[in-house]
């Protein structure tokens, strides 16, 4: 655990001259949220190329003398305590030895032993990314094409305590989600923020560590937050880049933001610079690694799956259903009104699940059993999202208090 | 109304995280893959980086045709296959037989 709690200060020693340049605005606990998913990144590429590489950022953190410590306000203070237990139970749950227990063979523990926790530990045996390796897996279960942010940052506690440390994942995946949260505090409406914030927490603090859903979440929200929020464009476009590397998905969620900013507010389209250039360079270095959905026969695939969808979808249930109820209840509130102001956010939820949709048509594996594995945790990519455009529909229905103008 | 959904957003929430996180989770079934992870990592220390290492296993040990993937996690940088795989292609050759049969393992050089 020790080591988990090292990797996330070096996170925040990495990041924090990069997200003091990238958000002049940001102070206290959001400079230090912001600089914990940043340096999640700039530890990551250190690790992925050579460790010292790390250094300089560390340095540039220390010169830009960042306001860390600023006087809490009292919301600010109360939503941290509400936070609190919620995010040590997470820590408890997801630092449980057993979940990372290789006898255990689960089902539901498969990604990461498959996936994440595999690559993870083939980077810390090897201390490099084992780049000819990776590319003569097979096209399986392991998915030899993902992007490696996740785990590189899995393997970070490992490689710092040159040893093999799979329950410090925990740790960092807690980090990541209650970074998340403190930047979805601070772009929440101040009428519901705190308790607004306790709801998303359940959307951010994920029941699958060790899996790339936690950090893919924290970066993707956070990003599209941002942007949303308008308070810092740089920031955004640097976090949906570290998005897009955490797994395909988080690609999906880039090409979504491009076109809902093309619909919504074309002149910011060059904050979208940074994510597709690492989207680029990612798609050139990983040439070589195989991709299971566009294996031939990709017409005939979607002719034999579009049928099974009811069946596939019938008894599967979504992540949050409470949550969804409720937001879309808070939409529906004034819907004009809620659909106007939340048309980007919502809009870029409605093309990532058609893309999820998409996949889900185009797979060679049998439907029933991919959507059945697959959808409860695919879809609380997307729930801290539509959670936060209910807390606006929300607030705006609530009375403002009488202290307020 | 708009506090009513403010609290079911809320408890909701947190309902679904606490019960989908329990820190005190019904005991699995006891595992007995104890003395073949003992096995796996034997082979790993016995067999170099890039070996090709084709496992025989009994049928109990399959998991779904996706033990290959199980015994990755623990053999690194090496290329794996059992009898029992359904999802992965054969290796393109083979360097060591490991054997697992009624739990001991033998490993033995591929001719």
């Amino acid at each position: 655990m020790i080591w988990g709690a090292v990797t996330v200060v070096l996170f925040a020693a990495a990041g924090l001259g990069v997200a003091r340049h990238l958000d002049r605005e940001a102070r206290g606990m959001l400079l230090v949220a912001e600089a914990v998913l940043v340096g999640g990144g700039v530890a990551a590429g250190a690790m992925a190329l050579h460790w010292s590489l790390a250094i300089p950022f560390i340095f540039w953190s220390a010169f830009t003398k960042p306001p860390l410590f600023v006087r809490p306000t009292r919301s600010g203070a109360f939503a941290v305590l509400v936070q609190l237990p919620l995010l040590v139970w997470h820590a408890v749950f997801a630092t449980r030895p057993a979940l990372y227990d290789w006898t255990e063979w689960l089902i539901s523990r498969r990604d990461y032993f498959f996936i994440w926790g595999y690559k993870a530990r083939l980077i810390f045996a090897a201390g490099h990314i084992p780049w000819t390796f990776l590319g003569s897996l097979p096209n399986d279960f392991s998915h030899s094409d993902y992007p490696l942010l996740v785990p590189l940052q899995f393997a970070v506690p490992s490689m710092l305590a040159r040893a093999w440390q799979p329950d410090a994942i925990g740790i960092v995946d807690t980090a990541l989600a209650a970074a998340a949260l403190v930047i979805a505090y601070h772009c929440l409406p101040e009428k519901v923020a705190t308790l607004g914030t306790l709801a998303l927490a359940g959307c951010a603090l994920l029941p699958w560590p060790g899996f790339a859903e936690g950090p893919l979440v924290a970066y993707s929200a956070s990003g599209i937050l941002l942007l949303r929020s308008r308070r810092a464009d740089a920031l955004a476009g640097v976090l949906l880049a570290l998005a897009a590397m955490t797994k395909n998905e988080g690609m999906a969620f880039v090409a979504a933001t491009a076109v809902a900013l093309a619909i919504t507010d074309r002149k910011r389209w060059r904050l979208l610079v940074t994510p597709a250039l690492v989207i680029a360079a990612w798609l050139m270095v990983r040439w070589n690694l195989h991709t299971d959905l566009f294996t031939p026969g990709l017409f005939a695939r979607i002719g034999h799956n579009l049928p099974l969808f009811p069946k596939a979808f019938l008894n599967i249930g979504t992540s949050q259903p409470l949550v969804w109820i409720a937001a879309m209840g808070g939409l529906a509130l004034a819907p004009r009104e809620n659909f106007r102001r939340e048309r980007f956010l919502l809009l870029i939820v409605g093309l990532q699940l058609a893309f999820y949709f998409a996949a889900y048509a185009v797979t060679p594996l049998d439907l029933v059993g991919h959507v059945n594995g697959s959808w409860d945790r695919i879809s609380s990519h997307v729930t801290m999202l539509v959670a936060f455009a209910g807390l606006t529909s929300i607030s705006g229905a609530l009375p403002s208090s009488p202290t307020q103008p | 109304m708009a506090r009513t959904l403010l609290a079911l957003m809320v408890f909701g929430s947190l309902g679904w995280a606490v019960a989908w996180q329990p820190l005190h989770p019904a005991p699995n079934p006891p595992s007995d893959h104890a003395e073949l992870q003992r096995f796996v990592e034997e082979v790993a220390r016995r067999t170099p980086p890039h070996a090709s290492i084709f496992f025989i296993l009994p049928a109990e040990d399959a998991d779904g045709g996706l033990a290959n993937h199980r015994l990755r996690y623990l053999l690194g940088e090496r290329s794996v296959a059992t009898n029992l795989d359904k999802f992965s292609p054969p290796l393109r050759h083979v360097d060591y037989l490991a054997i697992w049969r009624d739990g001991r393992g033998r490993l033995e050089a591929a001719h």
